[in-house]
């Protein structure tokens, strides 16, 4: 797996591309955690690279839920395969979790 | 007949597993969502073994068989015995309210599969996932 992340005022862009799975979630974990502690208010995580996601990567996302709702923090997925978003829907998170279909619709939640 | 894979007890080598899983249920003409939930479904139980036994588990071995219309999933391995069928079943949002990022797994696996049953063979504990095609 392969994490990038891209500064786009307002935005940071999280880009992953891969597998995330219980061996490769940390580094999920890390991305978004350095993200949150430099004080970036406006997170998206582009989903249009990633292959596969068990639940270490949704639990993961779930972790940051409350905590960046309490921030004010925009987290928004977008890009998501038919095949990635099934799991999101197989658990029902698709209701909890923001998800756009394309980056340009996230960034579009705050205009 | 049966196919089988043998891992080393290390997150690293799953996907070693999702490889072997997808490449034997293509050849069996399975469709694709179906492929990816038992792979997923799989993952999950290979990874929790992997993660949260205690004690030293050599290796695991995932076998997968195709009798009429069933997927027969076996994970074996040296870990202690643990019976998912017996764990409590939280909801989604106790998870998110407890800010936990471990539960979901479980979860998953018992939406995705018709039945999971768990024995030992001597020192070995058997994980047996169905799901009716």
């Amino acid at each position: 797996m392969e994490i990038f992340s891209e500064k786009k005022h307002p935005f940071m862009v999280i880009h992953v591309k891969g597998d995330v799975d219980a061996g490769s979630s940390i580094k999920l974990d890390t991305a978004i955690a350095e993200a949150a502690n430099t004080g970036e208010t406006k997170i998206i995580i582009n989903c249009k690279e990633l292959n596969y996601i068990s639940s270490a990567g949704l639990g993961v996302f779930m972790s940051y839920l409350q905590d960046f709702e309490h921030k004010s923090i925009l987290f928004v997925l977008c890009h998501l395969s038919e095949k990635v978003f099934n799991v999101f829907r197989v658990l029902g998170l698709d209701e909890l979790i923001q998800i756009v279909p394309t980056e340009e619709d996230a960034k579009n939640l705050i205009v | 007949m049966s196919y089988s894979i043998s891992i080393s007890s290390d997150t690293a080598k799953l996907s070693q597993v999702r490889h072997f899983l997808e490449s034997t249920f293509t050849k069996w003409g399975l469709e694709e969502e179906t492929i990816h939930l038992l792979v997923l479904a799989v993952d999950e139980v290979v990874a929790n073994r992997i993660r949260h036994s205690s004690k030293k588990l050599d290796e695991i071995l995932v076998s997968v068989q195709h009798p009429e219309k069933t997927v027969v999933i076996e994970i074996r391995d040296k870990g202690e015995f643990f019976d998912p069928n017996n764990q409590e079943k939280p909801s989604i949002s106790e998870l998110v309210n407890q800010r936990r990022k471990g539960g979901l797994g479980l979860l998953l696996v018992r939406k995705i599969m018709d039945k999971i049953e768990v024995h030992t063979e001597g020192p070995l504990t058997v994980h047996q996932l169905y799901k009716a095609l």
